[in-house]
């Protein structure tokens, strides 16, 4: 944890971006779900698990929007989150 | 003795049909020639989709002498590109995928064009998947502003086309610049103000009267300055399919625009509908950055083709759209980004600072006009 003037902050660990964009053989889903290494793609054996749907393939569509859950996100429901957010609107206290 | 080839001659290959169009636009601009292998090779119905068949038509009318080979089964094609030419054209998109999947390459390569564009596109103009018309108007365009591309630049929504049968028109604008001004925005400011637009078509005008309503409830906790506008279409300016949507905008005292939008579906309500796009706004302002994330691509590409200068941008993290687009950018223009956390991030993760040395890219279709 660092100590900053909001109080202590549990830092995720740094993520060196330009070697996974440039130097990683992950493709960017991958990346953005986390992977870090090639190794923990799977084994041979993940060949043969079942996919889920009976083993139609889903298309992958090229689409620029990300799809939006149904569901209400209950987090914005949070006050606390809504309170960080605020600083980001110039209504919000300046910590400048 | 065999003669030299040049080696930009040679097409660069890529697999699959995912990022096709980011792929054929690097190609038209570098002057590359793209080969695209595997495209639904393992599918029960395999090779190109219509959508994409009509967007290489597109490119072949925007640009002049480009040869395009699609093999048999559709699972291959080339592109060899040739100059883009511009001028007054107008095409039908299949109603598969909205405008917005044939305006995106189509806005990054027409600035440099021969003559102004004049695209008149039909179809559907609001999707699920795609940039709708309004977010194109709203926020893609003055994205392009902070390259020098503004005198001209417009859209309008001649008519609007939900899905399934469309019926949409829209018309775009593009005047023809020299070269892109360096960009250096690295400052995200705070959110000063929001707008929105929240339009209704063959439905009762109500409904777009509710989505506003369910939008202010939730925004008005943290600005006061506001502006939902209500537009509703009636009798053939409104397509053939009912709908709804609500496109919200918020811009920040440096000029940064974020946007969200969430479109009418089986089952939800107006209310819902305008949840899903407030919260979705309120997660694209806590992300952070300069650059809408829908908007990534276009402002690292402009940034690629600015003058020969270090062009600086803060962004929250890459979509996986732009992690692709920036290992796109080095196979065509051979330009990798730095990518580092911008010092003084407000946001968790941490925004980021991209920087690169423009290529100096010159319109010179332009200078043979």
């Amino acid at each position: 944890t660092t100590p900053t003037k909001h109080g202590p902050v549990a830092r995720p660990p740094r993520i060196d971006w330009f070697k996974l964009v440039y130097s990683s053989v992950l493709t960017p889903t991958q990346i953005l779900r986390g992977v870090t290494h090639a190794d923990s793609l799977g084994t041979e054996d993940d060949f043969f698990v079942p996919v889920p749907g009976g083993g139609r393939i889903v298309e992958q569509l090229d689409a620029t929007k990300e799809r939006l859950t149904n569901d209400p996100d209950e987090r914005w429901k949070d006050v606390e989150v809504l309170g960080v957010i605020r600083q980001l609107f110039i209504t919000g206290l300046d910590d400048s | 003795m065999t003669p030299a080839t040049d080696p930009t001659d040679t097409p660069l290959s890529f697999s699959g049909h995912e990022y096709f169009r980011q792929r054929l636009a690097l190609s038209v601009l570098s002057g590359r020639p793209v080969r695209i292998d595997k495209i639904r090779s393992a599918d029960a119905n395999p090779g190109l989709r219509d959508y994409e068949v009509s967007l290489l038509r597109l490119l072949e009318r925007v640009t002049n002498g480009t040869v395009i080979e699609i093999s048999v089964t559709g699972t291959t094609i080339l592109l060899k590109p040739g100059i883009i030419a511009g001028g007054p054209v107008t095409h039908e998109c299949p109603l598969s995928r909205s405008i917005g999947y044939f305006l995106e390459p189509v806005i990054m390569i027409a600035p440099f064009s021969k003559r102004p564009l004049d695209l008149t596109l039909r179809g559907v103009t609001t999707d699920d998947n795609d940039l709708s018309a309004d977010m194109i108007r709203t926020v893609t365009l003055p994205h392009l502003e902070l390259f020098g591309i503004s005198d001209g630049l417009e859209l309008r929504i001649k008519k609007r086309g939900s899905p399934p049968l469309g019926g949409g028109e829209v018309q775009f604008l593009c005047p023809v610049i020299k070269q892109a001004k360096t960009l250096n925005f690295v400052d995200p400011g705070k959110i000063k103000r929001i707008r929105g637009i929240s339009h209704a078509v063959r439905v009762s005008p109500q409904f777009s009267n509710r989505m506003i309503e369910a939008s202010r409830s939730v925004l008005n906790q943290f600005i006061p300055d506001i502006y939902l506008y209500s537009d509703v279409y009636k009798g053939d300016d409104g397509g053939k399919s009912p709908g709804y949507a609500l496109t919200l905008l918020a811009e920040s005292t440096t000029g940064a625009l974020r946007c969200s939008e969430a479109v009418s579906k089986p089952g939800a309500t107006p209310e819902d509908i305008a949840l899903q796009s407030t919260y979705s706004l309120l997660t694209e302002i806590e992300r952070g950055g300069c650059i809408d994330r829908l908007h990534q691509p276009f402002v690292l590409l402009y940034m690629v083709l600015g003058s020969e200068d270090v062009g600086r941008c803060v962004m929250s993290e890459p979509t996986a759209r732009t992690i692709q687009f920036l290992r796109d950018i080095k196979e065509f223009f051979g330009i990798s980004f730095k990518i580092a956390p911008h010092r003084g991030s407000m946001t968790n993760p941490p925004e980021l600072l991209f920087a690169c040395y423009g290529t100096g890219y010159v319109n010179a279709n332009r200078t043979l006009a």
